[in-house]
């Protein structure tokens, strides 16, 4: 019965010339989307390669310098881009590209992308994800607004009830139908974006497990709106209003909500100003970490244990600069101090993840953006991620250069480090978060999302098990 | 008062009228008779100017349908086969509002008096149209027509779906307002309904007006034999 | 012939009444007018307190210095070292810097615009972060930013078409669908001409509705509409002419005469086509045609700039002070660097000889920047929503021109101020209490924004005309009954 009424009206749709007309249309963005993106990806990746050498080249052409001076000076890290942003740029234009990495300071990663652009910007680029979160859902609601409500306009309904199919049979064939429809459509984007992939010059390596993951989401993204599609049709007097009702839904789940639950998020957690949260680092600076200062307290300690290890009495007696040694280890200390408080930051971002979790059980919109920003590294996680990363990596350098002077400096005054110093130094390396990862810190994105499948569907069975004919 | 001169409707190659030629006067009633798609419907329409005629005229009060259509939908009411009203509007604010949209202005209280002569009852007049039956909303139609003070009246199909005590009414109704002076032009499949409401009969087949009689001159079952005889000959 | 007009119109507005999804829908305009007004308030109050609170840094810490200048002249303090001193230019350098700040906009409660991609403030220092990019970045989730904010801008520029289309989209088709169309067309009068009466008080409930919310908000949250009454008709202006552009297209949709289904999915589309598609679009071609390379281009460019200058110091010192005869001195104190007078000079004049050499490519990098924004803003005028949008960050102050000039006057006025102060902080100068009342305080100038209003009300006029045009086609249209 149900595979009969599953041909029946894949059969229709195919002859409905609106629709094919609206399919084509929407395969049409997809490709643009996905060569439009490609050729950004190329471009970027491009500029990314040159200016990492940039960076570098600028760094080692130092003159002789104190290795102090040249940790003020600083030099940058780049903020990597992984592949698979060719399918979400998720949250990239809006934050920093690249982070200076200086002396006794943790700078926040500069140059968005954003403030270079016009107000024009924030109406949205044209990539596959806008395609698949906007998009596709509208097109599966022009395709299934009336499945129910021209039978029952068209009076065929009844006729149909008459022949002994019951009307959830009914509405369990009409969802396969658009179910198959949408997921031949998402298949076939999903093989061009596959395609053009392979064409990519790319120096990182995608699982497989990532692409799976990538599909899985926007299924379940789209069968929640099937099974929704279905209902209201299934309930609906009139095209009309089942049109209407749909619409409300689309414009709520993917504009409205998202919206709300961003304001949700930043009123109930807010992040300090920029000048609270530096006025509390310095405070801890200058009042101490757990109540030592290291400049007063800890540094005399450290000096005692200095000269201990070296079985001397006064620093004038060190093989080494002490300052250098000093300097290292203060270092550390600052960074701790900036850790602490990034991890401030970090920990009121997770209590606003909470808040869109909340909100994503009235959108199905948000978990689904969530798991593709993380899977294409562009969300907030990978932000951090990066920024610690390149944190770490300050000390190392701060370590390298304050060595430098440790070792070199001893009785010359004004010491200038040789320029060959400069290329000693290691080189940044990100590490790319592992793909277990990811997915176990989006786990609640998937059960919420599956939640979303599952309930919207067993609703629409539940509900259209009757149909009321007056 | 409706007048048909050599009126015709083609949809290319398909006549839906061929060549009618109908005159209702000022008290009549005028009852076309014919199978679907005989041309009762289109006669009707061209008499509105829903659509424009392939030749000939219809003329309402002696003006041409087609060159004056705002004019002449002054002098004429229309009850369609479905009556609908706005649901969300009681049967008082549809008659109101529809009266209205024909450019007059009357005291509620004689909108009450037409709705009373129409034979609408009267705990009726401020519901909501959506609880109304479908008798009940016809009578609102009468009384937008009567509103408009319509000279004349054309009825697709009023009857149908109505119980036989409501048809009666109906029938009576039609009289009365008829006996008033208007002119009354209805479509129907009933032959009882058309010879006992009628004062003139017509047989309408694929688009010609095949024969018109004055109801008073055949009984019933003459009517009905020389109706079966049409429809079964070839033309 | 008016009273019948009047009666009509109540037995429409009862009809409008009595619909609940209208009713539901006005509310849901109201609500969610009332919450985009409630956020905004909030995040602008914020940023507002925060400009404040810098102005009261520079203030206190000018209080202070101006206190211990005065204390030290009474011979009331004293220092061991002279760079301590509250006259030299150090303290100047590290701890008294300058703000400049972009004042809100009366009516800048409508659009939060660019507000949560650039700070309402910066900081002038005297060493250098000239740089467009290097101004304050307030710790905001990008989330937000990718979002957006709700603002009444939002809900204006795309939810108020939703609902223009949502109460006009069937006037026609649903008189058909219901089997009204015929009554009503049997009676005498044009059956065009009643569509485009009912979309008429249709258009004039929802405007009314959102002039009268707009003025309860507005007035709730503390906006004068009295004293803003300029601003406040621009914005009513433009809102007017936006919505009365979807009613038009809609009454031409209405005027086709297709099923509702089919009308609703037709307005739909152009409203996905002008609020995703089109901009969308010009913003890729923008982006092609114009492309501007990487910013870190411009900081890699400053990076090399610097170590040349720094392998070449003495000649660049030489250079500088030639330049600059005012800013040279035969104090041996500004050439010591052992000493922190010696030591800061040499470092602000390194910063300053790079930032010059490197000056010319930050403003062509800028220009760049603006000429691609300026681009693309002529192809605003290809959607009414891009129109809108930015007509109304306009009014509100908050737009990209508005933040973009605020940092060029603010870099104008950064010159201006460390010019001033090297005079004499170069030349070891001490300075006055006075010296340090009178340093030069920021004002922004609105005027250096050109007003785009009437151009975007000229552009919205051309869009009404050609629908105008396109009512006048099909308004003597026959219609299938």
């Amino acid at each position: 019965m149900i595979t009969r009424i599953l041909q029946h009206e894949l059969k229709r749709s195919l002859r409905d010339g609106r629709t094919n007309i609206l399919f084509i249309g929407v395969v049409m963005l997809s490709i643009t989307s996905i060569i439009l993106s490609f050729r950004d990806y190329q471009l970027i990746h491009e500029q990314y390669l040159e200016n990492v050498h940039q960076v570098r080249v600028n760094w080692e052409s130092q003159a002789e310098k104190d290795p102090h001076d040249a940790a003020h000076d600083g030099t940058y890290v780049i903020k990597p881009i992984y592949p698979l942003v060719i399918f979400d740029k998720g949250i990239q234009a809006y934050t920093g590209q690249v982070v200076h990495l200086g002396a006794h300071k943790r700078n926040q990663s500069t140059i968005n992308e954003s403030k270079d652009r016009s107000g024009m910007f924030r109406f949205g680029e044209l990539t596959p994800n806008f395609v698949l979160v906007y998009i596709f859902p509208l097109l599966l609601i022009f395709l299934g607004y009336n499945v129910f409500t021209e039978e029952k306009e068209r009076q065929t309904i009844r006729l149909l009830l008459v022949q002994g199919a019951t009307f959830r049979q009914l509405s369990l064939g009409k969802w396969l139908a658009l179910f198959v429809q949408m997921f031949l459509l998402f298949l076939s984007f999903m093989i061009v974006a596959l395609i053009s992939f392979s064409f990519l010059e790319k120096e990182v390596q995608v699982h497989w497990s990532e692409w799976a993951g990538l599909a899985l989401t926007y299924l379940l993204y789209f069968t929640s709106f099937t099974s929704l599609i279905v209902l209201v049709s299934g309930k609906a007097k009139h095209s009309g209003s089942s049109l209407t009702i749909l619409l409300s839904i689309w414009i709520v789940v993917t504009l409205i909500v998202p919206k709300v639950s961003t304001n949700l998020s930043g009123t109930l957690y807010p992040f300090p100003t920029l000048q609270t949260f530096k006025d509390n680092i310095i405070e801890d600076q200058t009042n101490g970490l757990n109540g030592h200062n290291f400049w007063n307290e800890a540094a005399q300690d450290f000096q005692k244990e200095v000269l201990e290890a070296y079985g001397v009495s006064s620093i004038e007696e060190l093989p080494i600069e002490y300052s250098g040694l000093l300097l290292a280890e203060g270092e550390k200390y600052e960074s701790e101090v900036y850790t602490k408080h990034f991890d401030l930051l970090q920990d009121q971002y997770k209590k606003q993840q909470l808040v869109y979790r909340i909100c994503g059980v009235f959108s199905p919109m948000l978990p689904t953006r969530f798991v593709s920003m993380a899977l294409t590294r562009t969300d907030y996680g990978f932000l951090w991620h990066f920024e610690d990363e390149a944190e770490r990596y300050r000390v190392t350098f701060n370590t390298a250069l304050n060595m430098n002077i440790a070792e070199k400096a001893k009785g010359i005054d004004h010491y200038k480090a040789e320029a060959s110093l400069w290329s000693s130094i290691p080189k940044f390396q990100y590490q790319w978060q592992a793909v277990k990862e990811l997915f176990l810190n989006h786990l609640a994105e998937y059960l919420i999302s599956i939640g979303w499948a599952v309930f919207s569907f067993l609703l629409m069975l539940f509900v259209n098990r009757t149909i009321k004919f007056v | 008062m409706l007048q048909a001169i050599n009126l015709s409707k083609t949809y290319g190659k398909y006549h839906a009228l061929k060549d009618l030629n109908l005159k209702v006067n000022s008290g009549e009633i005028f009852c076309l008779l014919g199978a679907n798609g005989a041309g009762k419907t289109t006669t009707i329409n061209l008499f509105l100017n829903f659509i424009t005629p392939s030749s000939g005229k219809a003329r309402i009060n002696n003006i041409s349908v087609s060159e004056n259509p705002v004019e002449t939908k002054k002098y004429v009411a229309y009850i369609p086969e479905n009556l609908a009203l706005y649901p969300e509007l009681s049967g008082l604010e549809n008659l109101t509002y529809f009266t209205g949209l024909a450019n007059k202005t009357y005291h509620k209280d004689h909108l009450v008096s037409l709705l009373k002569r129409s034979g609408l009852q009267k705990d009726a007049f401020n519901k909501r149209v959506s609880e109304y039956s479908k008798g009940m909303r016809q009578k609102v139609g009468i009384a937008i027509a009567l509103a408009k003070e319509a000279k004349a009246l054309l009825l697709d199909e009023p009857t149908s779906g109505l119980d036989p005590k409501a048809s009666n009414e109906f029938s009576d109704l039609l009289k009365t307002l008829s006996a008033d002076g208007i002119a009354i032009l209805m479509t129907t499949h009933d032959l009882f309904r058309a010879q006992v409401t009628g004062s003139h009969i017509g047989i309408m087949k694929e688009g010609r007006l095949l024969e018109k009689f004055s109801s008073k001159k055949v009984s019933l079952s003459e009517l009905e034999k020389t109706y079966l005889n049409h429809m079964n000959t070839a033309l | 012939m008016k009273g019948i007009t009047l009666q009509l119109i109540k037995l429409e507005l009862l009809q409008l009444i009595r619909d609940k999804g209208f009713v539901g829908l006005m509310l849901l305009l109201f609500v969610l007018m009332l919450l985009a007004v409630f956020n905004t308030y909030q995040y602008q109050d914020s940023k507002k307190e925060e400009v404040i609170r810098q102005q009261e840094i520079v203030q206190q810490a000018d209080v202070r210095l101006i206190a211990q200048i005065d204390s030290l002249n009474q011979g009331l303090a004293s220092y061991e070292n002279s760079y301590t001193l509250p006259t030299n230019g150090v303290r100047l350098t590290y701890n008294n810097h300058r703000i400049t700040w972009l004042p809100f906009e009366p009516l800048s409660i409508i659009a939060n615009g660019q507000g949560d991609i650039y700070s309402n403030y910066k900081k002038i220092v005297l060493y250098f972060n000239d740089s467009y990019e290097m101004t304050t970045q307030e710790l905001i989730s990008p989330l937000e930013q990718l979002f957006g904010q709700l603002d009444l801008s939002f809900i204006w520029v795309y939810i108020l078409p939703l609902i223009i289309i949502l109460v006009s989209f069937n006037i026609l088709s649903q008189e058909k669908e219901a089997g009204r169309l015929s009554l009503i067309a049997s009676q005498p009068l044009k059956l065009t001409h009643w569509i485009l009466g009912r979309l008429t008080i249709r258009f004039l409930v929802i405007n009314s509705c959102i002039l009268f919310f707009t003025a309860v908000l507005l007035s709730a949250f503390q906006v004068s509409l009295y004293r803003n009454v300029e601003a406040f008709a621009q914005l009513m202006v433009i809102l007017i002419l936006y919505s009365t552009f979807w009613f038009l297209l809609s009454f031409i949709i209405n005027l086709l005469g297709y099923s509702s289904g089919k009308s609703l999915i037709l307005l739909t589309n152009i409203w996905v086509l002008f609020m995703f598609l089109i901009p969308t679009a010009i913003n890729q071609i923008g982006e092609e045609i114009n492309p501007v390379s990487s910013r870190l281009e411009v900081i890699n460019h400053h990076q090399a700039v610097y170590n040349e200058m720094e392998n070449k110091l003495k000649e660049e010192l030489i250079r500088l002070f030639e330049t600059h005869r005012e800013w040279s001195s035969d104090d041996p104190v500004t050439k010591d660097m052992s000493n922190s007078t010696g030591w800061n000079i040499n470092y602000l004049a390194k910063q300053y000889i790079a930032q010059i050499k490197h000056q010319p490519v930050t403003e062509a990098y800028e220009q760049q920047i603006d000429a691609r924004n300026e681009w693309l803003r002529q192809f605003k005028i290809l959607s009414p929503a891009m129109i809108m949008q930015e007509s109304l960050a306009d009014i509100a102050g908050t737009s990209t021109r508005y933040y973009r000039s605020f940092l060029k006057q603010a870099i104008e006025y950064a010159q201006e101020y460390r010019w001033y102060v090297f005079k004499g902080l170069f030349t070891n100068h001490s300075f006055t209490s006075d010296e340090i009342r009178s340093l030069s305080v920021f004002n922004f100038e609105k005027e250096r924004v050109a007003s785009s209003f009437f151009l975007d009300i000229g552009t919205l006029l051309i869009y009404l005309f050609i629908l105008i045009v396109g009512c006048l086609i099909l308004i003597n249209k026959n219609f299938d009954y």
